[in-house]
């Protein structure tokens, strides 16, 4: 019985990530401001080969863990999956980028991989796992972000995180957005113990379009 | 357990929220890019354009950046060497083999192999002109230097037990791969049949095999030698064996050579930290030629010539890849006169592309099967398997021969860039070796304009639309620009492009221009069409009172409250735009030269098309 109720829980999960996925779709009008910029598209993933790259850059510590990192074989158990989260393929042999626009399976595919990813970090409120290898300016701002929560969490620890992750990509307004969300005192997400809260917390940067989309 | 679902339904309000947001970037603006934070976004987006990739964070002086205008952020940054990356995945995207990264696995180094950007040698010869102020053009080459490939060695793949050192393997190695070729040279001095293929081959595989395993991939070693097993194989023993063995003696000789400096070699080899460093095979004193061909297996690989489309794949390739021509099938070449005798001469569907088609297969008419020459061969094999000779060779060469016999005096080959049905126009530019068109792509205009449209495409965006007349501004640079200068002029263009306002937008429309000629205007005509419009059709069709009762230099709002062109019907009531415009794509299209817009002149097949596309795309539009 709990394990049907979890899987009807986890497919409701589903339903609203596919929802908010095929709202993200551009629409049939706007289909043509979907635009490449250095191969891949606006308005399209930037691709499982730069998103994982990225983060390696920005949040992995540089070394031989770095190097190894693989969002799709470390969190979905394969690196097949990766082709449908927006990547390139050498089909006919002519390489082309495909699955690039958002749907119901990549958004779902990359909520469980970030979702692994930023439940793994969260582990540093507790204790700092050993199999991982965040940089030192990621692990400092996620413990400091766990050791205030909820109450004492500040505007610039939020803003530490947020640009970590995001470093330039989104303009200032949605950061100012999230942030409200996140400090605004009815938000449920503060009724969370630190480590499922800045786990979300961290889910939620993932999974902002101007992180996952092309600009 | 409550926690969790709590959090998942936190996740997926935010996350609807964040969907949301999505649909609000399409409300696209310029901002103020000097102030703070979009500074450092632009520049973000710059460095990530200029420096392939690369995070704004990984730019160790990126505060200096930020402090420099923008123009002065962008020169910075185009003088990095690492600049020379965004080149060589430009010159792959422009080629049509744009590769998941430039990068061999592990950062180490670049993927040179012939498998991934090694097969493209172009590509990484014309970045590293760019980066040393050579000529960019390099690009349009036939012969290129031959790159060291990522794998062609790998120092700890020695393949022996534990206990023996890397040199000793590798000597060892060199000892066995060398007794192995000695074996194949000698089954070559005896040999007198075709009976001699199976052992030489069995010979030099096991000869390949020790090689491979000493770290040093066959690759490296065997260029240009299949060809002469492939001829062995399928000539009935046409080799000519004793200049197979002279080839085999020469590379046995340089393997004695190599096994004794081998160390030495070995230890010039280094990962490439930008495209400057990556290193070409001389570094191993190979002998054969430093050069190779632009074209690369790969390239054969992937534009097959099979014994149905007879290298028509490949020519649309290079139609496509360097005038930007897609061969978009509109029936306005009807060969009335001066056309002779084509595959498809008879029916007009199929000339439509087959006029232009037909001369630029016949440059790749010699390469069989993985693009080998087959020229100094009786038969030919295609990529299909399907072996011809003697009549059926013959036919397939003549299909090229020149039909028309007052122009077959004075050049035998119909093969050449074909700009007009008329083969007697002298708007053709005539060629019949590989040499001849890649002399053509490197002199022809349409060629720099179509580099120019694939610059923007890629330093700006794909699917954008960018004002003609902005793009010929830019592509003037290139004009009667040779040597460095071809780089000066690739650089100052992305420049240009960077710097533009379209670069600058989150999230540009897709049917609007933001960048104009300096001087210049938004032109009031919908701007995907407005340059080919104003210089091809606008001059006669100025006003409702004048040719067609057709104003092409406005778009304008009708009564019905629908754009469309002032267009007038005989009872000098403005047309339908669904009517105005069937007229227009019938005109555009017409094989009645009486008819053919624009009269008497001539009209850029690819401008025609992309006017025709619009007019259709309009009419289905719905508003």
């Amino acid at each position: 019985m709990r394990r049907k109720q979890k899987f009807f829980k986890a497919l409701l999960i589903a339903s609203f990530v596919a929802a908010g996925a095929s709202s993200c779709q551009t629409s049939r009008k706007n289909k043509g401001s979907t635009t490449k910029s250095v191969g891949v598209p606006v308005g399209q993933f930037r691709g499982y080969q730069r998103i994982n790259a990225l983060i390696k850059s920005r949040m992995i510590e540089p070394g031989e863990q770095s190097r190894g990192f693989d969002l799709s074989g470390r969190f979905l158990g394969s690196y097949d999956l990766a082709l449908l989260m927006g990547s390139f393929t050498d089909a006919s042999g002519k390489q082309s980028y495909v699955n690039g626009d958002p749907n119901v399976v990549s958004m779902t595919l990359w909520d469980t991989a970030l979702t692994g990813f930023a439940g793994m970090m969260s582990g540093y409120c507790v204790d700092a796992p050993s199999s991982y290898g965040l940089n030192v300016r990621g692990v400092q701002a996620i413990k400091s972000a766990c050791t205030a929560w909820p109450n004492g969490v500040t505007d610039a620890q939020l803003h530490e995180l947020w640009s970590w992750v995001m470093s330039f990509d989104a303009p200032e307004s949605a950061e100012s957005d999230w942030k409200a969300a996140i400090l605004d005192p009815a938000s449920p997400i503060r009724q969370l113990p630190a480590k499922d809260g800045v786990a979300a917390v961290m889910r939620t940067i993932f999974m902002n379009p101007w992180f996952l989309l092309e600009s | 357990m409550r926690s969790r679902v709590v959090a998942s339904g936190i996740v997926v309000g935010l996350l609807l929220a964040g969907a949301a947001c999505m649909q609000r970037r399409p409300q696209s603006r310029v901002r103020d890019m000097d102030a703070g934070h979009d500074k450092a976004r632009w520049l973000a987006k710059v460095v990530r354009t200029l420096h392939y990739r690369r995070d704004l964070q990984d730019v160790p002086n990126y505060q200096d950046l930020l402090n420099m205008s923008r123009p002065e952020a962008v020169d910075a940054l185009m003088a990095d060497p690492l600049f020379g990356d965004s080149v060589l995945d430009f010159g792959l995207y422009f080629l049509g083999f744009q590769q998941p990264t430039i990068r061999a696995g592990n950062d180490e180094g670049y993927g040179t192999d012939d498998f991934s950007i090694g097969g493209f040698p172009q590509a990484i010869h014309a970045a590293q002109a760019v980066a040393s102020g050579g000529d960019f053009f390099t690009l349009f080459d036939r012969w290129q230097p031959r790159y060291l490939g990522k794998s062609d060695f790998t120092p700890n793949k020695t393949g022996l037990a534990d206990g023996i050192s890397d040199a000793d393997a590798r000597g060892e190695r060199f000892k066995r791969a060398a007794e192995n070729l000695k074996q194949a040279i000698d089954i070559l001095a005896s040999a007198t049949s075709v009976a001699a293929c199976a052992p030489f081959q069995e010979a030099k595989d096991k000869f390949s095999d020790e090689l491979g395993q000493s770290g040093l991939s066959f690759s490296s070693f065997d260029f240009g030698e299949s060809e002469s097993i492939l001829g062995c194989i399928f000539s009935g023993g046409s080799l000519n064996f004793a200049a197979a063995k002279a080839k085999y003696e020469i590379k046995y000789n340089w393997l004695l050579e190599l096994q004794q400096h081998r160390e030495e070699w070995i230890a010039a080899v280094r990962p490439a930290k930008n495209v400057m460093e990556i290193q070409n095979v001389d570094l191993f004193h190979v002998p054969v030629s430093p050069e190779q061909e632009a074209f690369s297996f790969k390239f054969y690989n992937a534009k097959v010539n099979s014994s149905t489309n007879a290298n028509r794949r490949r020519a649309a390739y290079a139609l496509n890849t360097f005038f930007c021509d897609d061969l978009t099938p509109l029936n306005v070449a009807l060969p009335a006169a001066h056309a002779g005798q084509g595959a498809h001469a008879s029916d007009p569907a199929c000339q439509a592309c087959h006029y232009k088609l037909d001369p630029m297969a016949g440059f790749f008419r010699t390469r069989g099967v993985a693009g080998i020459d087959f020229s100094p061969y009786p038969y030919f094999i295609f990529d299909d398997q399907k072996n011809i000779n003697g009549d059926a060779l013959a036919k397939y060469m003549n299909s090229w021969k020149e039909t028309i016999p007052e122009l077959a005096a004075t050049r035998p080959w119909r093969v050449g860039y074909v700009r007009s049905p008329d083969m007697t126009s002298p708007k053709n530019t005539w060629g019949e070796s590989y040499d001849d068109l890649f002399k053509i792509i490197r002199e022809a205009p349409e060629v720099k304009q179509c580099l120019t449209r694939r610059m923007a495409e890629y330093y700006v965006g794909n699917n954008l639309v960018f004002d003609g007349a902005w793009l010929r501004q830019l592509a003037s640079k290139y004009d009667n620009a040779q040597g460095p200068a071809t780089s000066a002029a690739f650089k100052a263009i992305v420049k240009d492009l960077v710097l533009s306002k379209t670069f600058a937008m989150d999230n540009p429309s897709a049917d609007q221009c933001y960048d104009f000629p300096s001087g210049g205007q938004a032109p009031t005509l919908p701007c995907k069409v407005a340059d080919i419009i104003t210089r091809n059709c606008a001059g006669c069709h100025a006003s409702v009172n004048g040719s067609g009762h057709l104003n092409l230099k406005n778009w304008t709002q009708g009564p019905d409250g629908v754009f469309s062109f002032e267009h007038n019907g005989a009872d000098g009531q403005r047309l339908a735009k669904s009517l105005s415009l069937a007229r227009i794509m019938e005109r555009l299209s017409t094989p009645d030269q009486a008819k053919l817009m624009p009269l008497n002149k001539s009209m850029p097949d690819v401008e025609r098309a992309t006017l025709y596309k619009w007019v259709n795309d309009e009419s289905h539009s719905g508003h």
